[in-house]
């Protein structure tokens, strides 16, 4: 893997990234959202995941993202600009969240973790990965399976519009 | 050479830009992309370091993240569309009905 390949898509992830948080137009923001998955998707390549980049271009650059952009369009009127934070709280957030970044790169970079292998290529095949499921993986397995029926169940009463029964009063 | 620590730091990186949208936006769909993002961050880390070592639990988890991330995305927006109903307004300074 070249050092050349990863700076560009390393780019193709956080220059997009930098638009989701800053950008004053809300609909644009859903649209660069859509972009830094597409490059976290060949990341996923790059690190011999090939199934798991699928899973990433259908799940999140797919159904999550058209899912936001609908809120945004149920919602709100995209073109008004949104209402702006503080000066103070947006300078706040932005030393919190630059200490919080240089204290993880420090932890990583006295880690070690560096001296570690690359494995082969080819990477671990997708069979195994749903042998896994089956075996060493199933509770957590058989709990998203839960998980994925709440959700089906909670988003619908949730989001319906609750019309009361004036029957018995 | 592109080593493990590469990756990691750019998934730092991500996850901080993604803090920064949650702490910054006013528009709960924006705070809810900002949180994909750190969503993403996350599952970098765990595909990067199943690579590095035999391991397959890492891959295994981050599909377990994918698809607990879309059943956040699912909820937060029906949660968003019940509030804009109440409300019509999904700002978050405004949707302190439930503040002590």
């Amino acid at each position: 893997m070249s050092p050349l390949l990863f700076y560009f898509v390393a780019g193709i992830i956080i220059i997009p990234a930098l638009a989701v948080v800053l950008s004053e137009n809300l609909f644009h923001a859903g649209l660069s959202m859509i972009v830094s998955f597409l490059g976290i998707a060949a990341i996923y390549a790059m690190l011999s995941a090939p199934f798991v980049a699928a899973m990433q271009v259908l799940v999140y650059a797919g159904a999550i993202a058209v899912i936001l952009l609908f809120a945004f369009m149920l919602t709100h009127d995209i073109m008004r600009p949104q209402q702006e934070t503080t000066r103070l709280q947006q300078s706040a957030s932005a030393a919190a969240c630059l200490v919080l970044g240089g204290f993880m790169l420090r932890v990583m970079a006295g880690s070690g973790w560096e001296t570690l292998e690359r494995q082969a290529a080819e990477g671990i095949p997708v069979g195994k990965l749903g042998e896994s499921f089956l075996t060493s993986h199933l509770v957590p397995f058989e709990l998203v399976s839960l998980l994925l029926l709440m959700t089906l169940v909670g988003a619908i009463v949730i989001a319906r519009k609750e019309e009361r029964i004036r029957g018995d009063e | 050479m592109i080593g493990l620590f590469h990756f990691l730091g750019l998934a730092s990186v991500l996850f901080c830009i993604g803090l920064y949208g949650v702490l910054t936006r006013r528009n709960a769909v924006a705070v809810l992309m900002s949180l994909e993002l750190m969503f993403n961050a996350v599952n970098i880390n765990l595909v990067a370091f199943s690579h590095y070592r035999p391991e397959i639990t890492g891959l295994a988890f981050s599909l377990f993240v994918i698809a607990v991330a879309a059943c956040e995305a699912t909820v937060g927006v029906a949660l968003v569309l019940s509030v804009y109903r109440n409300q019509k307004d999904i700002d978050l300074e405004h949707t302190n009905t439930l503040r002590w």
